[in-house]
């Protein structure tokens, strides 16, 4: 399958502060990955090295097989950007805006935008300045419909957004998306707004990949475990269990491990756990255990 | 995509070009009407020999007018780019980034030499009407490095809003003082009248540096 987007060995410091080390990671054509990652993990830093706005440490990100720092005008044209705040140029109205980009794209298709338009009731001759966030987050989405990329980029896309606008953006990309073949790669802070969206999910912690894996995959093999033990958390064996936290004897966890190896390991441990309860994760339930609370 | 581009910019700037005309047309009105009455108060006669043999010059009221033209200019276009830094987004358009930021800059350029023109032309026009052509070129030969300065100031303008450092803008700002400060050193008319071709070169010195502040955005550099 052919690859859209490619990062090999990449490495980003700000000042001495490690972004990331020899991050690695693709994503072929017509697949939508999450990047997921609490605050400062470096999601909008990776979407500017892939843009070409912020020049690595180290490593390699092509893009359509074209460095993502020297990206040409005919990959440009086949590349929709959502800017972290839906940003979009605050002096122009939606007649105007839509006429300056439809000069930059021969597959331009005007009737999505202003079909969104009407819908949200924004009149033509309304500046971007002057509309709130929800307004302005659809005038970027109806811009990227209209320019009909092969790959879409989204920085922050629920950024201020209350739950109908999320659900209309979100339900606007998936049509999009999925019926045209599109290749997509979003970060949100509503972890639970992707689950229903993205093929794989790359959760991101200070420096490193935590797991990339299909969504379905994660989901149904990360499990949160509960017990009650009068053991310490100590006794718990690191490489198996993520983010373990002790509450009143109460002993919640995750893993990767099934119900079974799980009773297994703790036996081995020597870890007393007649109470075990496996429970299935939502997308944030597993973004939390696999990240942490704090 | 050229047109698009331009069209751009002019949404930008054209409030700004058009307070700009207004300003420099009230005051171009406001300095022949001064001379106008004093043409009739004290005798044309007597106002060439004050021109020639005081050396004064008449039409000192536009010494500024190009220099605000072109800060002012540059600030239109440039700082609706800096908001969160928006130039990403012409940044991205499928257009070649030094391209793209030539058209920019080459459409300020275009906009500073306009205006520079129409009140050179009227100086020039105005001053031919009423006196000999020696006083005439004096007069062009003065206001030739304020138009000048406006055209530099311009540029330094663009220079320090593309640049992503504080640190730089600062600097970059002490040079572009130094470098317009030297279309003023001197009021006397016609002081510059050797150093022409000097003046051109300061005009457009700060026009080479700013395809290194847009790589330095283009790679992210940071304070």
């Amino acid at each position: 399958m052919e690859t859209i987007i490619e990062c090999k060995n990449l490495t980003h410091y700000y000042g001495a502060r490690c972004i990331y080390t020899n991050l690695n990671f693709s994503i072929p054509k017509g697949k939508i990955l999450g990047l997921l990652g609490k605050n400062g993990t470096g999601k909008t830093t990776l979407i500017n090295i892939l843009m070409g706005f912020l020049k690595p440490h180290s490593g390699k990100c092509t893009i359509f097989n074209e460095p993502s720092h020297n990206l040409s005008a005919q990959t440009k044209q086949r590349i929709g950007l959502l800017l972290e705040g839906h940003l979009q140029y605050s002096f122009m109205n939606i007649e105007q805006l839509e006429r300056f980009y439809a000069a930059f794209y021969p597959s331009w298709r005007r009737e999505p935008f202003y079909e969104l338009m009407s819908k949200l009731k924004i009149a033509p001759g309304q500046r971007v300045n002057r509309m709130s966030c929800g307004q302005r987050s659809q005038v970027a989405l109806g811009l990227i419909l209209a320019q009909n990329a092969d790959l879409l980029i989204l920085d922050d896309f629920s950024m201020g957004l209350d739950p109908g606008y999320r659900r209309l953006f979100i339900d606007y990309l998936n049509q999009y998306v999925k019926a045209e073949g599109k290749t997509m790669l979003l970060t949100s802070h509503i972890i639970q707004d992707l689950e229903n969206l993205i093929d794989d999910c790359i959760v991101l912690d200070y420096g490193k990949i935590l797991t990339q894996l299909p969504t379905t995959e994660l989901l149904n093999n990360f499990k949160r475990y509960r017990f009650n033990t009068p053991q310490s958390i100590e006794a718990l064996p690191n490489e198996a269990f993520f983010n373990s936290e002790k509450n009143k004897g109460n002993i919640e966890t995750y893993s990767f491990f099934t119900h079974e190896e799980v009773k297994y390991i703790f036996s081995k441990s020597g870890i007393q756990s007649e109470s075990l309860m496996v429970e299935k994760l939502s997308l944030e339930d597993a973004f939390i255990g696999l990240t942490g609370k704090y | 995509m050229y047109k698009a581009l331009l069209y751009k910019e002019f949404l930008k700037t054209r409030k700004t070009i058009l307070a700009l005309a207004l300003v420099s047309i009230a005051t171009h009105i406001y300095m022949y009407a001064k001379i106008g009455r004093s043409m009739r108060l004290v005798g044309i006669d007597h106002l060439w020999e004050v021109i020639i043999g005081r050396n004064i010059f008449l039409f000192g009221a536009i010494t500024f007018i190009p220099l605000v033209a072109g800060i002012a200019i540059g600030l239109s276009q440039f700082v609706p780019e800096l908001r969160n830094k928006s130039l990403r987004l012409s940044l991205h358009l499928p257009v070649k980034e030094s391209v793209a930021v030539a058209t920019f800059v080459g459409y300020g350029t275009i906009v500073n030499v306009a205006l520079s023109a129409l009140s050179l032309v009227s100086l020039t026009i105005f001053a031919s009407i009423y006196f000999p052509w020696e006083i005439t070129q004096r007069v062009v030969q003065t206001t030739y490095p304020w138009f000048a300065a406006g055209l530099c100031a311009y540029a330094i303008t663009a220079w320090i809003c593309l640049e992503p450092t504080w640190t730089r803008r600062a600097v970059n700002g002490l040079i572009g003082a130094g470098l317009v400060n030297l279309m003023f050193i001197t009021s006397d008319p016609g002081a510059y009248s050797q150093a022409i071709g000097l003046v051109a070169l300061i005009a457009i010195l700060p026009y080479a540096f700013i395809a290194e502040s847009t790589v330095r955005f283009k790679q992210g550099v940071q304070d």
